[in-house]
């Protein structure tokens, strides 16, 4: 029975005019956003590469020099692109693309793309993920609004219940109906995203996080065929059921996640980039600064040492103290940074609290975060990134560092480390992405929220379509 | 017609409808202009915040200075904490003036660009970001999300309020059956429905004007102002724009849910289809070149400067003769190091402007070329008027930077100047430095 109505619906729908000319529409679009983001992402992931490469040469090529000297000259890490980027770009056109390692200091990621972007940019981005989180749910509430509302007014609704079928059985053959419409037009589509996905360089869990995405989608998709079907069949009339549910959409998806992010940032405030300077500056003052012998912590340190080794001048050590010093003050920098960065991932991470709380009114706002979540472009994933780019650096000016301490005498600045290779045999960068493992606990709660959101709608609708009345 | 007015306001005002739709704008834009009045009322402090700093910096060093040509102090033994010297005075350890941008009278208004470009900037001897301290550091999920604000409140949400008080003007008369009753009297329809359209215009018209100028008004923003003239124009213009279209549809004659339906196309054409679709084509007609070979680039030039040293060196001696070139590294003094410096740093500098120009010219193509597609929307050309009266658009930004850069030049040829012909600051030197 779930089946036969399940069957009319999808004819009927088919025969729509309006329904053909949208779904044609933004099939047209979604491979346009496909075929785009896959340009783009082949494009930008070589730059990357190159970049990477270029980088290193530049680096095991630069003059002969003091370790020191090369630790002030420093190094760039390019933030690698993720393949499923090109399903969800997340926020990686509004977070830096390098992050530069030099000495004494952990330097934030710079150049955000959208700073060189057009305006429109700030508006939308066809990419295939707005289409599927923002537009799918439109042609849904297109596909749904009248299911029950239109067959009411043309009186059918009340034949079709004097046949004996069940409310629950025509509420469960309509739901069937407009997934199977839907399912229709987007298995080919992510069919292609596979495609794209399985042709480019992807890492073995890639394939469990698209996976992931791919339900993700479908239980939001739910979410709205479940609504649409219990407001069609609480409304009296077809345009109420359809501005109702454009209403819910324009909530959901626009109006919450904006209301959102200033009540985050009311609640959390994120401090200013001079009152984070400051503090930084003021937690530096409290340690060992390795440019600066003559300061208090320094002259501890350095009396210290002195006694440890039993002897009355720095020049008297077994090893040159500039070195020493200027790894003690590193590991002293070290820390500071690490603790300011740490402070400001904590806010970021309280505002998407925030947004997760609100996803009660928005069922948008838990597949933005879990899809991005997903295609690793999120803020957990570049948070990642830093830190792995910060880990090297510390490990680079380590080196660096003993190699002035343990090769060179004090005093002599003009110290350049005998082996040519010196440079070339430094450590090397390799990012090694968030493993589907640590992505998994930050976004379970949205998962859960979401499975939470599909079990409800379910419910209200097949309880809708019990009370269903003409 | 008084009595038609009459009629057509207690329609509207008969259900709960018309009330709670005000109601839910008043709150929204009470809301956005809270948040607009944060942005600007942390942007009017930081501003602040940062001249003071030079301010304190400038005036020590000119109490100290004044003291010591007075005779009561002795002259400063350490050079990079000499007040006299050009050096410590322009180019580092607190030395520089911020270039600022303050709001706009209307900043309030639009959030704009103003969460990705900076709004101040520290200039010293050859650097535009001295002090490296103007990044935003918002939630960048909160950024690409955007912000609640007037902008958003008049541009994207006002339309859909117009479509539920439009979009069934006739045909709501059609399917309750009083359409034939109109017709049946000695009125043109047409002018009839015109007359109802222009009479809804204006109650959401005016009411909006009244919302807009108390939200405003509430955050203390000066209403008497030409700027709020243009946002007024713009809101009738932008509202006028699209009851014509609810107008258009109902002429159509269709049902109730068929106008709804399209005019809600209309909606999502204009505000997210058009503009998304544009950037597209920019976006691969005219990309903007990759950061990443861009930094790569700059590194190259600094490599190429690096090896490049000596023929700069030798070049500079000879184009100055009055200095002497010493051999030994250990033999030269804080000024003979600057001197170097400065000469490689000049050039440096060109071999990376053409670097950036390229960068930025090419960025500007795509800019220009992604401005042409704003008549396709009214959407567009609303947030932009909106962003310009907010003072918080990409070209206030681009000319601030500009401007900037002309200052970094003033503010470097002076000092360098000063420097390399050995002179000493005076007090009056203090009044005549560059300002932004």
């Amino acid at each position: 029975m779930i089946l036969h109505i399940a069957k009319k619906e999808f004819t009927e729908a088919l025969r729509d005019s309006r329904f053909r000319f949208s779904a044609i529409l933004l099939l047209a679009m979604l491979l346009c956003a496909l075929l785009a983001s896959w340009h783009y992402y082949a494009q930008v992931s070589t730059e990357h590469l190159e970049a990477a490469r270029t980088a290193r040469s530049q680096w095991e090529g630069q003059a002969a020099k003091n370790p020191h000297s090369a630790a002030h000259f420093g190094t760039f890490a390019f933030k690698p692109v993720p393949v499923l980027s090109l399903i969800d770009n997340g926020l990686d056109k509004y977070m830096g693309v390098s992050v530069f390692l030099e000495g004494h200091k952990q330097n934030l990621a710079q150049y955000q793309q959208i700073a060189d972007q057009n305006d429109l940019a700030r508006f939308a981005e066809l990419s295939p993920a707005f289409a599927l989180i923002y537009l799918v749910p439109l042609l849904i509430v297109l596909m749904a609004f009248g299911v029950f509302s239109t067959e009411r007014e043309q009186g059918t609704l009340q034949l079709a219940l004097s046949q004996g079928v069940s409310p629950i059985q025509l509420g469960l053959g309509k739901i069937a109906g407009i997934w199977g419409l839907l399912l229709s037009l987007l298995v080919p589509v992510l069919g292609l995203g596979l495609f794209f996905l399985l042709q480019s360089d992807h890492q073995p869990d890639d394939l469990a996080r698209y996976g992931l995405m791919v339900l993700v989608l479908l239980l939001y998709y739910g979410v709205f065929i479940h609504v649409s079907v219990a407001v069609s069949a609480w409304a009296k009339q077809s345009n109420v059921a359809l501005i109702s549910l454009l209403g819910f959409w324009a909530v959901s998806a626009l109006l919450i996640p904006r209301l959102t992010a200033n009540f985050s940032k009311q609640l959390y405030p994120v401090p200013s980039a001079l009152a984070y300077q400051s503090q930084i500056k003021e937690a530096l003052e409290k340690g060992v600064d390795g440019h600066n012998p003559f300061s208090e912590r320094s002259k501890i340190f350095q009396d210290s040492l002195l006694e440890a080794h039993q002897v009355d001048s720095v020049h008297k050590l077994p090893f040159n103290y500039a070195g020493l010093i200027m790894q003690t003050g590193e590991e002293h920098e070290t820390v500071v940074y690490a603790k300011a960065m740490k402070k400001l991932h904590d806010i970021y991470l309280d505002q998407l609290r925030v947004h997760q709380a609100s996803a009660f009114c928005s069922p948008t706002i838990l597949v933005k975060l879990l899809s991005m979540q997903l295609a690793k472009t999120d803020l957990l994933a570049h948070y990642e990134f830093a830190q792995q780019a910060e880990k090297y650096r510390v490990a680079l000016v380590r080196d660096l560092n003993y190699d002035l301490k343990d090769n060179s005498k004090y005093g002599d600045w003009d110290y350049v480390p005998k082996d040519k290779d010196f440079f070339k045999k430094n450590i090397k960068f390799e990012y090694r992405p968030t493993p589907l493992g640590q992505t998994m606990p930050a976004a379970a709660p949205s998962l859960l929220f979401l499975f939470g959101w599909f079990g409800l709608s379910l419910g209200t609708a097949l309880w809708s379509a019990k009370k269903i009345t003409n | 017609m008084l009595s038609f007015i009459y009629f057509e306001f207690k329609a509207l005002v008969a259900g709960p409808f018309t009330a709670i739709l005000a109601f839910l704008l008043l709150s929204m834009a009470l809301f956005a202009a809270y948040n607009g009045h944060q942005r600007v009322a942390k942007q009017r402090a930081t501003l602040r915040e940062v001249n003071q700093k030079a301010e304190d910096f400038y005036a020590k060093n000119r109490l100290l200075l004044d003291s010591i040509e007075k005779g009561l102090r002795k002259p400063v033994e350490t050079w990079y904490k000499d007040p006299t010297n050009p050096l410590p005075m322009s180019a580092f350890r607190g030395a520089g003036r911020y270039a600022t941008l303050p709001p706009a009278p209307l900043a309030v208004i639009s959030t704009g660009q103003s969460d990705i470009f900076p709004y101040y900037t520290k200039v010293a001897l050859g650097d535009e970001n001295a002090a490296d301290d103007n990044q935003s550091f918002e939630n960048p999920f909160n950024t690409a999300t955007g912000q609640f604000d007037l902008a958003f409140v008049l541009t994207f949400i006002l339309p859909l309020f117009i479509v539920a008080l439009g979009y069934n003007v006739l045909s709501a008369e059609r399917e309750q059956g009083t359409l034939l009753l109109l017709l049946s009297m000695p009125i043109n329809i047409k002018y009839w429905m015109l007359h109802k359209m222009w009479f809804r215009y204006g109650v959401l018209f005016l009411s909006t004007v009244a919302i807009v100028s108390f939200s405003l008004a509430v955050f203390g923003v000066t209403l008497a102002q030409p700027a709020f003239a243009w946002l007024l124009l713009s809101i009738g213009l932008y509202t006028l724009f699209w009851f014509g279209l609810c107008f258009g549809i109902n002429l159509l004659g269709r049902s109730s849910a068929n106008n709804a339906l399209m005019l809600l196309g209309a909606w999502l054409f204009f505000t997210l289809l058009v503009p998304s679709l544009a950037n597209l084509t920019a976006t691969a007609l005219y990309p903007v070149p990759s950061r990443v070979q861009y930094v790569n680039a700059l590194r190259a030039a600094q490599n190429k400067a690096e090896q490049e040293k000596e023929g700069i060196l030798v070049a500079f001696y000879s184009k100055n003769p009055r200095f002497v070139r010493k051999k030994q590294e250990a033999d030269k003094t804080w000024r003979d190091w600057w001197r170097e410096n400065l000469a490689e740093g000049d050039y440096l500098a060109q071999l990376t402007t053409q670097t950036k120009l390229k960068f930025d010219t090419q960025a500007q193509v795509q800019r220009g070329f992604a401005n042409r597609f704003r008549y396709l929307s009214p959407t567009i050309m609303m947030q932009n008027a909106l962003n310009q009266l907010a003072g918080t658009d990409t070209q206030t930004y681009l000319q601030f930077h500009q401007r900037t850069a002309e200052f970094e030049q003033r503010w470097s040829a002076y000092f360098k100047a000063k420097f390399l012909n050995d002179e000493k600051l005076t007090t009056k030197d203090f009044e005549r430095f560059p300002t932004y």
